[in-house]
């Protein structure tokens, strides 16, 4: 699932590529409020957009493909260390739904090659950190997202 | 529009603790949490016995009750024939390891549950809508104590009496009722034939409660996690076969004459029996002091912290068609789902209701529901769409691109 035409033809920009990343941030797993500031972006890579939930388990993969609707290149979905969700089994489901296996979300795909699910608890600030720099460095090889229709060409309705 | 409806819902609990304990128990939670996930490096997550807390002591439960029932068929409760009758057992093939494995089972069970009561404590799991799993778990730990104390009087050597006897004097020590109370440990004035019989009477009931209490502890709580995998459990299994083979259960020196206090016997297991340590260091006062500081203290432990709650799930009436969805996805079964008329529809239909003391405000439910009808009440999920749509980079896209 990708963008095959887009960046071919585009002409390259002259700035360097510099993704926009939506993170998703279980407030339990990496600690959060400690790596963002006040513009909610991280500290370390302000291209990344911090939303905050309770749980993991709060966020929609609808909400991640609003996301990409809408021209932000990368989401990533954080949450705990799989086994050991706060709320018992919120990052159980999460995961299911964003693998396409748990209702609400089942047999939907979004673009895997956009979306990254982390897993990481509240002592792993540096491995979570590492891991979003990666991320964007491999949204750098991505065309950037232009698109606003669901991969399909058909336009999504909301 | 708020810039940042986030920021809004200021969660006490997560957001810059500023109650000193609050922050200690973030930090308490940080430490747990780095050395469990150092122990899933070494064996994987899915055999991380942090991971089984509650199903470790279920686990080693089930252990007592299998051994425990080998050990009736051969247990006489009697003042004369219970000593006998283990020793007898010795001599039965495998006799001795049925016993033994009671007996180090029982240990494992204690320091199980201090295991799960440890870390559901350390990671703020104790609090709240958690109180009934909390309060009934204190329960389960005094059980345990009763089951773990009366067994050992039941094995008819030295300090079996010596065991009974203190018991006696302490029940004697309570103002009021203490003789009550101590003719019933006695089952009469004296120690006799009934008094073992108590004994086993009071390990079986406490054993049974321990099952009734396991009930309400779960009652909360959608798929409880109660089954170790077979990794986990073998090496329970294993372990404890391993002590009971090297280290055979044994008793002391049998008595002929019981209703004789017995100056001095030894403790022997200092996981169970330090109360009467205490009891016969420190006296009476002292042996329920300190049962009043451990059960008393855990049971105050929660109201210790309390949350401002105002982030409770609420539903949509109009929107929720009944799917049941978030019903079946909520982990402390706090939705049910109730018969209702949908004027929609013109027709009978289900309708999801929070019941408010169970909710953990986790939003879990709001990710199930796919008709936006389920919301935390101070965290409605169309501002967050309508930010996601206003900071999403806006770029300029090239002609050619636009007309796909
Ligand atoms: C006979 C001993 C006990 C057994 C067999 C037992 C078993 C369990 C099980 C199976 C769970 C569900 C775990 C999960 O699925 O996440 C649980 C949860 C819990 N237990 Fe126990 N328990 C025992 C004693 C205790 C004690 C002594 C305490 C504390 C005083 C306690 C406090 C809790 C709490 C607070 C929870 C809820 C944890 C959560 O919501 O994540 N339990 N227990
Ligand atoms: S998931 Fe939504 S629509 Fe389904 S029962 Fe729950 S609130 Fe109603
Ligand atoms: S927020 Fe929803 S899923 Fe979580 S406990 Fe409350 S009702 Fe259940």
């Amino acid at each position: 699932m990708s963008e095959p035409t887009v960046a071919t033809t585009a002409t390259p920009p002259a700035a360097p590529f510099v993704p926009q990343v939506l993170a998703l941030v279980c407030e339990r797993s990496v600690p959060i409020d400690e790596l963002i500031g006040p513009d909610q972006r991280l500290r370390d890579a302000p291209q990344v957009y911090v939303l905050r939930f309770p749980c993991s388990g709060m966020i929609k993969p609808s909400l991640a493909q609003l996301a990409l609707d809408e021209g932000w290149d990368g989401v990533l979905v954080v949450g705990c260390a799989v086994g050991d969700c706060h709320f018992r089994e919120g990052n159980l489901w999460a995961r299911e739904r964003f693998l396409g296996g748990r209702a609400p979300n089942k047999f939907r795909r979004m673009d895997q090659q956009r979306v990254s699910l982390l897993w990481r608890a509240a002592s792993e600030a540096g491995p979570f950190l590492s891991e979003v720099g990666s991320f964007c460095d491999h949204l750098r090889t991505l065309p950037p997202n232009l698109r606003s229709d669901d991969g399909k060409g058909r336009k999504r309705k909301r | 529009m708020s810039a940042q409806p986030i920021e809004a819902v200021e969660r006490d609990d997560v957001l810059q603790p500023r109650h000193p304990y609050r922050r200690f128990l973030r930090s308490a939670t940080r430490w747990q949490v780095a050395v469990e996930r150092k122990v899933n490096e070494l064996v994987s997550y899915e055999q991380n016995p942090f991971y089984f807390h509650g199903a470790l002591p279920t686990f080693v439960f089930w252990m007592l009750i299998a051994s425990g029932i080998g050990l009736l068929f051969y247990y006489k409760a009697t003042l004369t024939e219970s000593y006998e009758s283990l020793v007898y057992l010795a001599k039965v093939p495998f006799g001795n390891c049925i016993r033994s494995s009671h007996r180090y089972s029982a240990d494992a069970m204690l320091l199980a549950i201090y295991l799960h009561t440890f870390r559901v404590y350390i990671t703020d799991r104790h609090r709240e809508y958690r109180i009934v799993p909390w309060l009934t778990g204190v329960v389960l730990l005094l059980l345990t104590y009763v089951a773990g104390i009366s067994g050992y009087m039941l094995v008819g050597d030295q300090r079996s009496w010596g065991l009974i006897h203190q018991s006696v004097q302490a029940f004697q020590a309570v103002p009021l009722v203490g003789d009550f109370l101590a003719s019933q440990v006695l089952a009469g004035p004296d120690i006799t034939d009934y008094t073992v019989a108590r004994a086993l009477f009071f390990h079986l009931l406490s054993a049974m409660a321990i099952f009734w209490f396991l009930w309400m502890h779960l009652l909360r709580i959608r798929r409880p996690f109660m089954i170790v995998t077979i990794g986990i459990g073998a090496a329970v299994v294993g372990v404890i076969l391993m002590v009971a083979g090297l280290w055979p259960a044994g008793s002391y020196t049998p008595v002929v004459e019981p209703m004789h206090v017995p100056e001095a016997y030894e403790i022997g297991n200092w996981l169970y029996l330090p109360g009467f340590w205490l009891l016969s260091s420190a006296g009476p006062l002292a042996f329920w002091g300190a049962v009043v500081l451990l059960f008393g203290g855990l049971l105050m432990l929660p109201y210790l912290l309390r949350d401002t709650r105002r982030n409770i799930a609420m539903v949509v009436r109009d929107k929720c068609v009944g799917c049941q969805l978030c019903a079946i996805d909520c982990p402390y079964s706090a939705i049910t789902m109730v018969p209702t008329w949908n004027e929609r529809k013109k027709k009978p239909d289900l309708l999801a209701v929070v019941y408010p003391p169970r909710c953990s405000e986790c939003g879990v439910c709001i990710g199930s529901c796919d008709f936006d009808a389920i919301e935390l009440s101070s965290m409605p999920y169309r501002p967050i769409e309508d930010l996601v749509k206003e900071l999403a980079p806006k770029r300029e896209a090239p002609a050619e691109a636009a007309g796909d």
